[in-house]
């Protein structure tokens, strides 16, 4: 601080604990021995970590998870790659409207979405549960992947790659031996981005769950209102310890400004 | 680059979002104007029952008060990170993105720890005898107010602190410079000038609460139903697919609206933005 | 109009010591520049004249009145920032007045002054314009018409100029030294451009690694630098170490450790310890091989040639090592010839070696 100010400091604190705080009192009734949700827990125990492998649903409903949001993923950043690229470099007609319509999926409230996904393919259009889910997540990880990888490339200076056009290289192989090297946190940022946000979707998942086909937050959602055990409180310690490793990741390739903008 | 070619290489997220996206919106808001009703018919419908308006206006209430407390705590705060020296900021940042990465799900059952019949809060006013029997603190409006604003006071936080970290240091000193004590200057200074930032945060936490699904199913009970936890009822447990329509058009035209509103206050109260 | 006086300030950026032990006084409607390369303290010695910065230790003092603890809003100075710093959010006369309405200056009395001042940097045509759409000229000037607006005690420049192109620089400088004249203020002016500072200032104070080197009048700092380092900077290239042997011809007689001899005129003072003789590139003169046995000749071998426009500059390798020498002939010396140097004793200048 350059000029300290001691009510705005006790300010920031306070908020700050309303941030931290339930997330290291979940943590600690994780590790409490009683049947019931409570903080301070009574007594200590691990049981509740041992009990999430003991519910079969929760590594079944996490596979499909993980497939939904690696898949969902992969295809994002196909897809959104070289439009986010196209657009960076180029001034064509329409390039706003353009570029609204790609981050529009994100506009959509995700109920509204995972309602209509479900009435129009599954419902009317026959298709399976788990292709309809991986449309949806496709669909709403598309505009991180845009967003993240035109920033990226903003910063990536164009006369490089007209610097590698003039040396002879076609177009299309400076795109792959120039740009996409020198943008790979940006695309390393926009996976885990997309892949985090993927895994934690709840209004969209909600409505696309069938016989077998359910994600892990679904499972979750309705464990806990279900059942009033720390199992949820276990699994919630283990998903905030991935997520930090995750957060670790981007703030060594890129920093965390990423998500400041 | 050729025009063809970038037109070429956008075409696969236009097929993603144009196609894929657009037609089952299209045709979900189509139903609610389709068969034997009157044009708007069915919005009628939906407004002439007590308990949906009750939804509608209590959806928007919660979304407001969410903004308002967001933007209380989350503006002195953003200033505080914007001027810290880069270690603190970035510790600062680093700690309002472990919540916003984390599942909602589990967010919100954060809250069932701390308030529920055996929460924090229960056991702690048990333990210094202000109440004989647990509260009933979980299941109602305040809970899930309490819920969204921890949900979405990252966004806001995030939102101000991009802007603020861009104005100039130097505006405030010649502010005082000129004359301004340090809190009039921030006043003539850092507020107009951070009014973006307040507007995408304002935007992103009204409608993430005008839509949050999650935060309303775990810790609001059936006096404080909201449209996305009503939508849900209509479609998978009544299969009431109108009812259900007609809730999602409204969503997105609110949605919309709320958005166009915004941006067009802020652009009339800041015209360098 | 007042004195502005620095003592003994030290101050630091966290952990950074920048200034130690500063003294200054500028005096009752000088023009004083503080010149030197970035990260001399400069800077640093504005802002703590500002307010912004506090020192660790040391006062300042307008007319004898303690500043040192005063908030930089109740100092009443004018700063003029590197980047301007004009609040985007308003525009050109709402920047302007800015300051007015601080002091709770009636509507009507605001408007007449901001549209005055605004006359006076020309840009009364501009004054709806919101700061972002102007160039860096009008820019710089808005700012210049916010600080003077206010009848500043003191004005203050942190390189107004550096972000203007080379022509604009000088039509600016020559400007913000009209008005300065015009309204009779005392100015503290920060560059690291020398040029821009002769040409504006009546004081100039050489920093160097948070110390003052010299403080002295443009044209002495030009032709009698205090210190090696000042002499570097302002364009003396050739330095010798020298022993004195007395005076003879009413001048200094000089040796060099080859043998050469040198005089230098009895108007400088001999700096004790060892001694340190300077020379300018362009004060040497250069002619074909020929030994006279005078004092101040140097015998060498071009080693090196570029041309300048006006003539050329040669690297000479000589006894005393390379010697950098400014030739005004059209017909050039090549690489390889043998030439004889002449150091003239009138523009050799003595300095103590640090």
């Amino acid at each position: 601080m350059k000029r300290g100010n001691p009510a705005l400091a006790a300010y920031v604190t306070l908020v700050y604990f309303f941030l931290l705080g339930p997330l290291f009192i979940v943590a600690a009734a994780a590790f409490s021995g009683s049947n019931f949700l409570e903080f301070p827990p009574s007594s200590l125990s691990l049981k509740w970590f041992a009990n999430i492998l003991a519910v079969s649903a929760f590594l079944e409903t996490f596979i499909v998870s993980l497939q939904i949001a690696v898949l969902g993923t992969f295809l994002s950043l196909v897809i959104g790659v070289p439009a986010a690229y196209a657009l960076s470099r180029s001034a064509v007609p329409g390039r706003g409207v353009l570029q609204a319509i790609f981050v529009s999926p994100v506009i959509v409230p995700g109920v509204v979405l995972g309602f209509s996904l479900l009435r129009f393919y599954n419902v009317q259009g026959g298709v399976p549960v788990f292709q309809t889910l991986l449309i949806g997540h496709t669909l709403i990880v598309l505009p991180y992947s845009i967003r993240v990888i035109s920033s990226s490339l903003a910063n990536f200076e164009p006369a490089i790659e007209e610097a590698a056009i003039s040396l002879g290289c076609p177009r299309w192989r400076t795109f792959f031996v120039v740009v996409l090297p020198n943008i790979r946190a940006g695309v390393m940022a926009a996976f885990i981005l997309a892949f985090i946000t993927s895994m934690n979707n709840v209004p969209v998942s909600v409505f696309l769950t069938g016989p077998g086909v359910s994600t892990l937050p679904i499972q979750m959602l309705s464990y806990v209102e279900n059942f009033f055990d720390p199992t949820i409180a276990s699994l919630s310690v283990v998903l905030i310890a991935t997520t930090a490793g995750f957060m670790f990741l981007i703030e060594r390739t890129l920093g965390l400004s990423y998500f400041a903008r | 680059m050729r025009y063809s070619s970038v037109y070429l290489l956008c075409v696969p997220a236009l097929v993603l979002v144009g196609l894929l996206l657009a037609a089952p919106l299209y045709s979900t808001v189509a139903q609610t104007f389709g068969g034997e009703v009157a044009l708007f018919g069915r919005y009628g419908a939906f407004f002439e029952n007590a308990f949906n308006r009750d939804v509608f206006f209590r959806t928007l209430k919660i979304a407001l008060i969410t903004t308002v407390i967001a933007a209380a705590l989350g503006y002195p705060t953003a200033y505080f990170i914007s001027q810290a020296g880069p270690k603190w900021r970035s510790l600062l940042i680093l700690c309002a993105v472990l919540p916003l990465l984390t599942s909602s799900v589990v967010r919100s059952f954060s809250w069932i720890v701390i308030l529920g019949r055996k929460g924090s809060v229960n056991t702690l006013l048990m333990k210094l005898h202000v109440i004989d029997a647990p509260l009933r603190l979980l299941f109602n409006e305040i809970s899930v107010v309490i819920g969204l604003t921890y949900l979405f006071l990252p966004l806001m936080i995030l939102s101000l602190v991009g802007v603020m970290e861009n104005i100039e240091d130097d505006l405030m000193d010649a502010a005082t410079s000129l004359g301004a004590p340090r809190i009039k200057a921030f006043f003539a200074v850092i507020v107009p000038l951070s009014l973006p930032g307040l507007v995408v945060g304002a935007v992103l936490v009204f409608t993430g609460s005008l839509t949050s699904f999650t935060t309303p199913q775990l810790l609001g009970g059936d006096g404080s139903t909201v449209l996305s936890t009503l939508i849900f009822r209509q479609a998978m447990v009544l299969f009431d697919w109108d009812g259900a329509a007609t809730i999602a058009t409204m969503m997105v035209v609110l949605t919309l609206s709320v958005i166009t509103a915004i941006n067009m206050a802020a652009r009339r109260l800041n015209p360098a933005a | 109009m007042p004195t502005l006086e620095l003592r003994k300030i030290c101050a630091s950026y966290g952990d950074n010591r920048i200034l130690t032990d500063l003294d200054l006084e500028v005096a009752d409607g000088d023009f004083v520049s503080l010149l030197g390369e970035s990260g001399c303290g400069k800077t640093t010695t504005l802002r703590v004249v500002a307010g912004f910065l506090r020192a660790d230790s040391g006062g300042v003092l307008l007319d004898g009145e303690d500043y040192t603890r005063r908030p930089p809003n109740r100092r009443g100075f004018g700063y003029v920032f590197q980047s301007y710093a004009l609040f985007p959010h308003l525009n050109v006369f709402d920047n302007v007045a800015f300051g007015l309405r601080q002091r709770k200056v009636a509507r009507e009395e605001v408007r007449r002054r901001v549209d005055e001042m605004l006359e006076v940097v020309g840009l009364a045509a501009l004054r709806d314009r919101l700061s972002k759409s102007l160039s860096g000229g009008q820019k710089q000037r808005v700012a210049l018409a916010r600080a003077l607006v206010i009848k500043p005690d003191l004005l203050l420049f942190d390189e107004p100029l550096s972000n203007l192109d080379a022509k604009l620089r000088v039509k600016m400088r020559v400007e913000i030294r009209r008005l300065q004249q015009e309204f009779k203020i005392t100015t503290l002016y920060v560059t690291h451009d020398q040029e821009e500072c002769f040409s504006i200032s009546d004081k100039v104070t050489v920093m160097n690694d948070g110390v003052i080197e010299q403080f002295d009048r443009p044209e002495h700092i030009f032709s009698q630098p205090a210190s090696p380092f000042v002499a570097r900077f302002v364009g003396f290239e050739n330095f010798f170490q020298l022993r004195h042997q007395g005076m003879s011809d009413g001048r200094h007689q000089l040796v060099a450790a080859d043998g050469t001899k040198f005089e230098a005129p009895d108007r400088q003072t001999i700096p004790g310890g060892r001694l340190l003789g300077a020379v300018r590139p362009e004060a040497i003169a250069l002619g074909p091989a020929a030994r006279t046995g005078q004092a101040g000749e140097i015998a060498g071998s071009i080693a090196f040639r570029t041309y300048l426009g006006r003539g050329y500059q040669y690297i000479v390798q000589t006894a005393l090592g390379d010697l950098t020498v400014n030739g005004e002939d059209q017909q050039p010396f090549a690489t390889g010839d043998t030439v004889t140097l002449r150091v003239p004793p009138d523009r050799m200048v003595l300095l103590g070696d640090a």
